[in-house]
Formats: C-alpha cells, sequence, structure tokens
C-alpha cells in the first residue's frame, strides 16, 4: 500500500466520522432512537429468528452506542474501512498485485446506496470476511474445513445473495490460485453443494429458528428502494474492480488514485448537501429543540416564509408559537385549512407520532403522550425502540403508573447504555412515589383524545376541569378554523379567557366580524379588542362585496392575507354547507 | 502453602454446607408468581417460582412429613421437570407442602416463611393452550403471533406468525371443542382472509356481509357451522381517567357460517342496525346459540350506555338457523354491568362471562371480573377466588370442564397474563399463572396474551403453505 493509498483510507474514515457528526448529528441520535437492544430472552430468540439473525443482533447492539454520535460514526467507518481493507487484500492473497485505492469502491458504493444501514453494512463486511480468511488459508485441509464451517454458519451472518456471491468469488478464487483441471471440478462441485445446501438450509432455519418471508428467503435485495440487480451489479462490480490487472506504471496508480478520490468527494458532497436528508436532519434538530423547550430558538431557526415552506416546519412553528402564546395572534398567517392541520391525526410515520406526543405533552395530556410513544416504538423495525422506552417511563411516572414504570425501567435496564439512566429512573420514581399518593383519577370520563375535531377535544378537557391558557387557545383556534362560530364564542364567554385584556388578533377579528354579521352588540361585555377590528372588517366586507358584484373597489384593493376573515371566506367557499355552521 | 490449602478447603466446605435461616416469620413468602395455596393439574409443567431481590431461596417440597423434593437458587428455583412430573403423577389428589426460606439484603441471615400447600387434582388438563402474542398497545402493532403452549413443559410455538403474513394483522383463533386440527383464524392484510383448517385441508375465505369482515367467532360442536359477529370494531383514548382505552363497535351482528357449502346464513332480527350483537357461543350440546347484545348509542359519546345482556336462541343444526324464543339469560339493564364472552361449561350447566361497567371489551375496563351463571337455577353469581384487582376476561373452559384459562391485567395493569383455575361445585380454587423456565418471562416479556384457548394437542401447520396461501390474491 503506497503512502497515497494510505491517505486515502484515512481520508475515507475520518470523513465519515467527522463530516457526518458535524453535517448529520440529529439524524445519528435518531438511529439510536429507534434501536433496542436488550439482554433478554424474548427478544435475543426475536433477532436470531431474522435471517441473518446473527448480524441483526450485532447490528441493534452497536447501533445502542449511536447515541453518542462520534462513536457511531467511528463504528460506521470502522466497519466499512475494514471492508476495503480486506477487499484490497483479497487479489494479493490470489497472487496478483493490485491497486489498493480501488478496494475503497464498495464501501464508498454502500455509503452512497444505504446510508448509516449498519446491518447491511455488517453483512457485507461478513461476506468480504468470508472472502478475505478463506484466501489466507494456505492448507488445502485447512481451505476444506474452512468451506465447511462457512456452509453451516454463513446464512447466520449473511442472505442468500451474499452467501452465494462468496461461494463463487471463492471458487474462482481457488481456481486461479491452484490453476489445474481438478481445481475446476471442485470449484464447481463446491458451488452446486452450496447452492443446494443453502436452498435446504433457509428452509430449515425458517422451520426451526424463525418463519423468513418467502420472498426475504433467496434473490432479494436487503436494502430498501434497491433492486437485486443493482445490488448485485454494486457487488459484483466492486469484486471485478479489484481485480484490475496491476500495471508497474506510477501513473496508472496516480489516476486511479484520483479517480477513487473524486468519487469519494462526489459521494460525500451528494450525501452532505442531499436535500431529503438537510430536511429530514433539520426536522429532527428542531423536534430536539423542542424536546427541550426552546421555542425562541426554533422560531429563530423558522424566518419568514420557511415556516410555511413544508408541513414540518410549519406544526412546529405552530407549536412553538403556542409555547409561546402568540399563535392566536399569527394562526392565519399559516396555510393552514383545517383544525386537524394543528397537529398529524392520521399519520402513522414515527415522526409524526414524535411530533404529536410534543403536542400533547405541552398541553400535559400525558396519557395521549404515552400512547404516542408507545406508537412511534411500534413503527420502528423491532416493534419497540430506546426513544419509545424512555418517553413511556417518563409519561408513566408522570401518571403515577407505577408498576408500568417499574417493569419499563426493569426492561430497560437490561441494555448496556442504559443501566445508569434505570439507576436514576428508579430514585424518581421512589421519589414521586413518596412525593405522590395515588391520585384519585374518575375510572372513565369524557376526556377522549382522538374521537373527535381538536376543538371538541380540547372542550372536553376544559370540562373535566383540565384548564390551561394552551388548551383554551388551541379551542379557540380550533373552532375558527373549523368555522364553528356558535362554538368560539360559547367558549370565550364561559371560561373568561380574556377578562381584562385585550383579544389577540385572530379572536378580534372574528368577533368583529360575529358582531357585525349578529348585530349583536351584547358581545362586547364580555370581550374588548381595539376598535380598528369592527373598521376593518367594514372595508374588507364593502370589498368583498365590490369583488363579487365585480364593481371597482374605490381607493384600491386591500390586502386582508392573514385575517380570520380573508380565512373565513376562502374556507366558506371549500365547504359551503358547513363553513359559518 | 498448607495455610491456603485449608483455607480454601473451609471455602467449600461452607460454600457446600446447607444454610438454615435464623429467623422465621408467620407470613407466606412474597414468591413470584404466587402459587401460594393453589391447587393444579397433574400434567401441568414445573412451578418455577422466586423472590425479588433474594440473594438465595432454599424450598423444600414434602409431603406427610417426607421431603419429596430439596431445592435452591440465588433469585428464583428452576425445579427438574422429571422429578416434578414423578412428584405429580405420585401425589393426585393430595396436597404438598413447600416450606420457603429466603436470604435477602434486609434477612441477611435467611427468613423461613410460612409453609404453604399446592393441592395436586386428579383431573388433568388439557395438553396445550394457544394464545395470541400481541404488543400491549393500542391500535398499531409491530410483530404478532398466534402460539400455542405445552402445558406439560415450557414448549412455545408459533401456529403462525404474522412474517407469514407479511406483517399483516392475526386474530380470533378459534378451535372446534379444542380439536388441534379443526380451527380457524383471521388474517388480515392484502391477500388475507379467514383461514379455516379441517378435515386436513386449509383454506381461505373471504367470509363477510355489507363490506364488514367477519370478527369473533365460535365453531359449532360438530364442526360444520361456524358463529361469527361481524363487528366494525373502533378505539378511542381517555385522559386523565384510570381506564386507557374505549374499544367499542360503531355496528356488529351476527352470521352463521356454514363451512360445507361455503354460505352465509343470515338471520334478520340479528342483523339490524337497532341492536348490536357480539360474541357468539355455541352450548356444548351445539342446540343453542348465546350472544351478547346492546342497543344502539352514539359512540365513544355515550359508551357508558352501552350495556350488553346475554341472550340466547335454538340453533337447528340441520340448516345452521336460529329459531325462537330468543331468551334473555343475563339482562344487563337489570341486573347492570355490560357481559362479554359468554362460555358454557362442557357440562352445559354453568355459563362464565366477563363482566364489566359498560362497553363489549372487558380488558381494557380495569374493573372487568368473570361471572357466573349457573344454568339450571338461573342464578347469577361472582365466583370466590378467580377475580382480582385489574382486568379479568377471555377465558375458555377444559375440555372435562375442570379447568379454566383466562386472561387478567392483574400483575401490571397494561400487559394481559395468563392464569389456570380449578372448577369444582361451582366454584373455583385460587389460579395461578401459567408457569415459565423463568419466572420473570411473564412479566419482563413485552406481549400480551390474548385470546387463550384450549387444544387437546398440538397444532401441526405448513406455514409455508398458510404463508404463500395468505399472499395469493385467490
Amino acid at each position: 500500500m503506497t503512502k497515497i493509498d494510505k491517505i486515502l483510507y484515512l481520508f475515507f474514515f475520518l470523513a465519515i466520522i467527522v463530516g457526518m457528526s458535524v453535517v448529520y448529528p440529529y439524524s445519528i441520535a435518531q438511529l439510536e432512537a429507534t434501536d433496542y437492544f436488550v439482554f433478554s430472552d424474548d427478544y435475543l430468540a426475536m433477532k436470531i429468528a431474522e435471517l441473518p439473525g446473527v448480524t441483526a443482533l450485532l447490528s441493534d447492539f452497536l447501533m445502542q452506542f449511536y447515541r453518542w454520535q462520534g462513536v457511531g460514526m467511528l463504528i460506521e467507518a470502522t466497519v466499512l474501512t475494514l471492508m476495503a481493507l480486506m477487499l484490497s487484500d483479497i487479489p494479493k492473497r490470489i497472487g496478483h498485485q493490485t491497486y489498493h485505492a480501488l478496494g475503497l469502491f464498495l464501501p464508498m458504493a454502500l455509503l452512497f446506496i444505504s446510508l448509516s444501514q449498519l446491518e447491511f453494512h455488517l453483512q457485507s463486511l461478513f461476506m468480504v470476511l468470508a472472502i478475505w480468511s478463506f484466501f489466507r488459508l494456505s492448507k488445502p485441509l485447512y481451505q476444506y474445513i474452512y468451506l465447511l464451517l462457512f456452509e453451516l454458519t454463513a446464512l447466520l451472518v449473511m442472505p442468500w445473495t451474499m452467501m452465494i456471491l462468496a461461494s463463487v468469488t471463492m471458487a474462482v478464487g481457488w481456481v486461479l490460485r491452484s490453476r489445474n483441471l481438478r481445481s475446476v471440478f471442485a470449484a464447481l462441485a463446491f458451488i452446486i453443494l452450496t447452492l443446494i445446501w443453502s436452498y435446504y438450509a433457509v428452509g430449515l432455519m425458517s422451520d426451526t429458528i424463525g418463519f423468513v418471508q418467502l420472498n426475504k428467503r433467496y434473490l432479494y435485495a436487503p436494502v430498501e428502494d434497491l433492486s437485486v440487480w443493482i445490488y448485485l451489479a454494486f457487488f459484483v462490480g466492486a469484486l471485478l474492480l479489484t481485480c484490475i490487472p496491476f500495471k508497474i506504471n506510477k501513473w496508472a496508480t496516480y489516476g486511479i488514485q484520483c479517480a477513487i478520490l473524486a468519487i469519494g468527494c462526489t459521494v460525500f458532497v451528494l450525501i452532505f448537501t442531499n436535500k431529503q436528508l438537510r430536511l429530514e436532519e433539520k426536522s429532527q434538530r428542531l423536534a430536539a429543540l423542542a424536546e427541550k423547550k426552546d421555542w425562541k430558538q426554533i422560531m429563530k431557526e423558522l424566518p419568514g416564509k420557511e415556516a410555511v415552506s413544508n408541513k414540518v416546519y410549519m406544526c412546529y412553528a405552530m407549536l412553538a408559537e403556542a409555547a409561546l402564546g402568540t399563535l392566536p395572534e399569527n394562526v392565519f398567517k399559516y396555510p393552514v385549512v383545517f383544525s386537524e392541520n394543528l397537529l398529524y391525526r392520521d399519520n402513522s410515520k414515527d415522526f409524526c407520532r414524535n411530533f404529536n406526543r410534543q403536542f400533547y405533552e405541552n398541553i400535559e395530556i400525558y396519557d395521549e403522550c404515552f400512547r404516542q410513544s408507545y406508537e412511534y416504538g411500534i413503527q420502528s423495525r423491532n416493534g419497540l425502540c430506546f426513544a419509545a422506552m424512555r418517553q413511556m417511563i417518563k409519561y408513566a411516572v408522570l401518571t403515577d403508573n407505577y408498576p408500568v414504570a417499574e417493569k419499563y425501567i426493569e426492561k430497560i435496564a437490561c441494555s448496556p447504555t442504559h443501566v445508569s439512566l434505570a439507576k436514576k429512573w428508579r430514585h424518581a420514581l421512589e421519589a414521586q412515589k413518596k412525593r405522590n399518593a395515588q391520585s384519585q383519577k374518575p375510572l372513565r370520563a369524557n376526556t377522549f383524545v382522538g374521537a373527535y375535531l381538536i376543538g371538541l377535544e380540547m372542550m372536553g378537557q376544559l370540562e373535566f376541569g383540565h384548564q390551561s391558557q394552551m388548551i383554551i387557545d388551541y379551542a379557540l383556534i380550533s373552532f375558527l378554523l373549523d368555522c364553528d362560530l356558535d362554538n368560539f364564542m360559547k367558549l370565550l364567554i364561559q371560561y373568561h379567557a380574556y377578562e381584562g385584556r385585550q383579544l389577540p388578533k385572530a379572536y378580534a377579528e372574528a368577533v368583529a366580524m360575529i358582531i357585525s354579521d349578529t348585530g349583536d352588540e351584547t358581545i362586547r361585555q364580555y370581550v374588548s379588542y381595539p376598535p380598528q377590528y369592527d373598521m376593518q372588517f367594514r372595508q374588507f366586507d364593502a370589498q368583498y362585496m365590490a369583488e363579487k358584484e365585480g364593481k371597482d373597489i374605490p381607493g384600491g384593493k386591500t390586502d386582508f392575507s392573514g385575517t380570520y376573515w380573508n380565512y373565513f371566506v376562502k374556507a366558506s367557499q371549500l365547504a359551503p354547507t358547513g363553513a359559518g355552521n | 502453602m498448607k495455610a491456603i490449602f485449608y483455607i480454601f478447603l473451609l471455602t467449600l466446605f461452607c460454600a457446600c454446607s446447607e444454610r438454615t435461616p435464623r429467623e422465621h416469620s408467620s407470613e407466606l413468602p412474597p414468591i413470584f408468581p404466587d402459587y401460594t395455596n393453589v391447587t393444579i393439574p397433574p400434567n401441568i409443567a414445573p412451578l418455577n417460582f422466586g423472590i425479588r431481590g433474594a440473594e438465595y431461596i432454599r424450598v423444600t417440597i414434602s409431603y406427610a412429613d417426607k421431603t419429596l423434593m430439596e431445592l435452591s437458587g440465588d433469585e428464583y428455583i428452576r425445579i427438574s421437570a422429571k422429578a416434578w412430573r414423578k412428584m405429580l403423577d405420585t401425589h393426585k389428589g393430595k396436597a404438598l407442602t413447600v416450606n420457603v426460606a429466603a436470604w435477602t439484603k434486609e434477612h441477611p441471615d435467611g427468613l423461613q416463611y410460612n409453609s404453604f400447600t399446592i393441592h395436586i387434582a386428579e383431573e388433568t388438563i388439557d395438553g396445550h393452550v394457544a394464545y395470541r402474542l400481541i404488543p400491549p398497545g393500542y391500535i398499531g402493532w409491530n410483530k404478532m403471533a398466534i402460539m400455542q403452549r405445552d402445558l406439560s413443559n415450557f414448549d412455545e410455538t408459533p401456529i403462525i406468525t404474522n412474517n407469514e403474513n407479511e406483517g399483516g394483522c392475526l386474530n380470533c383463533h378459534n378451535f372446534c371443542q379444542g380439536n388441534p386440527d379443526c380451527y380457524m383464524l383471521h388474517a388480515r392484510n392484502k391477500g388475507g382472509g379467514t383461514v379455516i383448517v379441517k378435515d386436513g385441508k386449509m383454506e381461505k375465505k373471504d367470509i363477510s356481509i355489507h363490506a364488514h369482515n367477519a370478527t369473533y367467532p365460535n365453531w359449532h360442536p360438530d364442526g360444520r357451522f361456524i358463529a361469527f359477529s361481524v363487528n366494525d370494531v373502533h378505539q378511542s383514548f381517555y385522559s386523565h381517567c384510570v381506564s386507557k382505552i374505549e374499544v367499542f363497535d360503531n355496528f356488529s351482528d351476527l352470521i352463521i357460517y356454514d363451512t360445507k357449502t361455503d354460505r352465509i346464513i343470515e338471520d334478520l332480527r340479528f342483523a339490524d342496525t337497532l341492536q348490536m350483537e357480539t360474541f357468539p357461543a355455541f352450548s356444548p350440546d351445539g342446540k343453542y346459540l348465546y350472544f351478547c347484545s346492546s342497543p344502539t348509542h352514539i359512540l365513544p359519546f355515550d359508551v357508558d350506555s352501552m350495556a350488553y345482556s346475554i341472550l340466547r336462541v335454538p340453533f337447528d343444526v340441520k340448516t345452521g338457523r336460529t329459531g325462537t324464543p330468543v331468551d334473555t339469560v343475563y339482562n344487563a339493564h337489570i341486573q347492570g354491568g355490560s357481559a362479554s364472552h359468554p362460555r358454557i361449561s362442557p357440562d352445559g350447566q354453568y355459563l362464565l362471562f366477563a363482566w364489566a361497567e359498560s362497553g363489549t371489551f372487558p380488558i381494557q375496563h380495569p374493573e372487568s371480573e368473570l361471572m357466573m351463571i349457573d344454568l339450571k337455577t338461573n342464578k347469577l353469581y361472582k365466583p370466590d377466588n378467580i377475580n382480582a384487582q385489574g382486568a379479568d376476561s377471555y377465558h375458555n373452559w377444559s375440555s372435562n370442564g375442570k379447568w379454566v384459562v383466562f386472561a387478567s391485567r392483574r400483575i401490571e395493569g397494561r400487559t394481559t397474563n395468563l392464569f389456570f383455575s380449578y372448577f369444582a361445585n361451582g366454584q373455583f380454587c385460587k389460579p395461578f399463572m401459567l408457569p415459565q423456565k423463568d419466572p420473570e418471562q411473564n412479566v419482563q416479556r413485552f406481549f400480551s396474551y390474548n385470546v387463550p384457548e384450549f387444544i387437546k394437542g398440538k397444532v401441526d401447520v405448513d406455514r409455508d403453505a398458510m404463508s404463500a396461501m395468505l399472499q395469493s390474491k385467490k
């Protein structure tokens, strides 16, 4: 290996650790959040039952360390660099000199097509390791024993396609190394035997260890969104690349090294500038800020139009505004068209579940937070994940559900990275128990979450006695969004939420409109708002009527976007039968 | 060197010598699972148990002052299956005495607890129990499986997992008279349907009416008909309440499915929108069909008003039709509460059902209990011993009518575990938890045990064929 090769390998190794940790820290932490590993019989049996089970288990074990982004990327970089080193060493073992830089092609391709998919990278590493180890053996007896062991264990660490690929590579290498007719027959026999054995072995494993889905037994791509042929092409291509005949020509070596460097840089630039990945990273960052309740920072990170550029940003901006108490002022600046747009009501994606949890946490409806945490965990590949467990423990404690909290603490304590956290939780739980005798809760009450529109749901909370300014505002805003002005007025008057205070903009606009439409001046004794809203509404109304009748607007058109009146008119047009009722 | 050798020998001697507890307690040992003073079948798996936090426990099992077994362990004891089997075989109908001593941080010199008994019944329990393992949750799931457990040992094997169904839901398994070769289950997915295994054939059927799938099943004892309720099931979620979930039907009717002719038989009396009918159950002689029924309400708003009564209607085994009269066995409006899961004992005398204050899903109601009706006298009573704090719900009689298995959330309120209870003279004995190799597995497991059904033997299923069938469009 030349000095430049070494630099290339070091560059690749460090670029993963530093680059990824700096550019995607929240996405890396998210990998741990959705991972799960505990030393428990059920979990271990479940993982081993996957094909290839040992790799699945190892991947989950290592992934728990991604909680510390640098450590996570160190693992990722080590796996990929080891793979590159072994790959570049294989031709030498067959008796050919090689361009070492070419060993980096496969890891770079894997990084590009399956970023941070540790399980797949480990499977690939085991495949390369199997081939490399075989060529390290020189005595035929050892080779035979090795091949036997390979046949028996390969499916535990790599999928069927990789096993066959490794077998063919070993067989071809064997022939190339021996260069005699006998080895050709032996190699052919080995491939045929591998095909027959592996076919039955998969079935046997499915019958005994754990059922393997019919379409995930033989020829399939272990990476999502990738056809099996492209996946195979990457591996075959990478193996063939390492076999490019070596020529003692320094320009050829430099050329290949430059090409690999260029490919590497392109891969990293593409990864670091990928729009989708950047969006996910920012979304995770917003989620992390919401977790810390750093609402001002969220608003800082979503300036102007950025807050309305997609639903994720909009939801977090509105959540922050609600927490800061400014949502009633600004809600109609956001392109919401229905109260259910305040959260992700019917979306079961993990990100949406997490947002919903944060939404309900802010209004202290912890039972719903527990449920959203559970549903979040269900979306993870193991059906349960660290983040969900941590959150469920937190909410079980907050809802005085001590037996459940105890059980979950004991469960998560079986994860090596949660031992000290479990200890802290146990103390917190004991303290909570002492502080708070079992609270008296009703068996059932009309406090359903998710059964009615948000406005009525919040009304149920208020009627139950669970009151806060945020809940009142969410209820009022929801009624406005759903054009349910009767309930809006009823709630505004009933809960005296703004008694002695001026109404925020959205409410004032709605009240001005209601008074103008109904002529009910008695409303004014319950609320107060600046008189300019009455005047502005009259102007809006005149402009609207003029537009409707196709008349000219004296003094030119005024921009009423961002007002409740504008929203109401549009919403009424969208839902002519229901709006306004 | 010699000194070291003697110290080594002394240490070895101390380690091997039997510990004797220095303190005594008049209380029963806090063992988990609680097997104190229970009645068990003679063919049950070893009742391994432990004391949480114990550093060492010692257990002696004896009969008439004769020690039958001496066991010890750090946190729990593991009983040899062979010795256990022999002991149960030779002591049928007798009560064994169990002495437990534990060494804990609080009692470093050991504490000898008061002894308790384990009574071994003469009557055996069915060989297996089938149940669904499902995350203890709300709407979503990831992994689930219908499993079978050999009750004479710790072998647990899948009948089907949702891997075979590409992750889709599996539910409502039901066996005809506990026959492992005659059963059905629903697989809900793209290629899903109702899987019916009978006479060595496995078939997938689309059993639905008015765009709703057949839901809760019960086989007729002769194996030809299956009664189903067709339910439009929904969930709503409480906050700030003891109950967390309300499961309710927006619609539910009864149908009879004829496995011989592949025909659905409807009775318009039980297919209207004014009443909701659910949880059908045939009497053991097959002459009656029992089911639950409630007037329709606006849900979930009026869920507290949902009161299901138990009705009974004659069943014609030749035509598969229900006749007259429709009798009320349990009148929820007069007797209070709401009834679910009626199950009649094999001798036809007793009807065991789950009672809750309201609604149709008692496992989500912490107040739910098992209630009994003596069908000879029509007397309703709450059986002794079997109920506890926490929901007690789905239950099933063994084929000899001497045992029931039921699902209960009595341990921590969220996860459902299985309990068994001996039944004699209209009353139950103290129930015992499903024995596990590691006793903590029952609670450490992240899955709930759902819909326990006794089976007389092991279900043998070709899972590849099942999977291929579930994925086919036919």
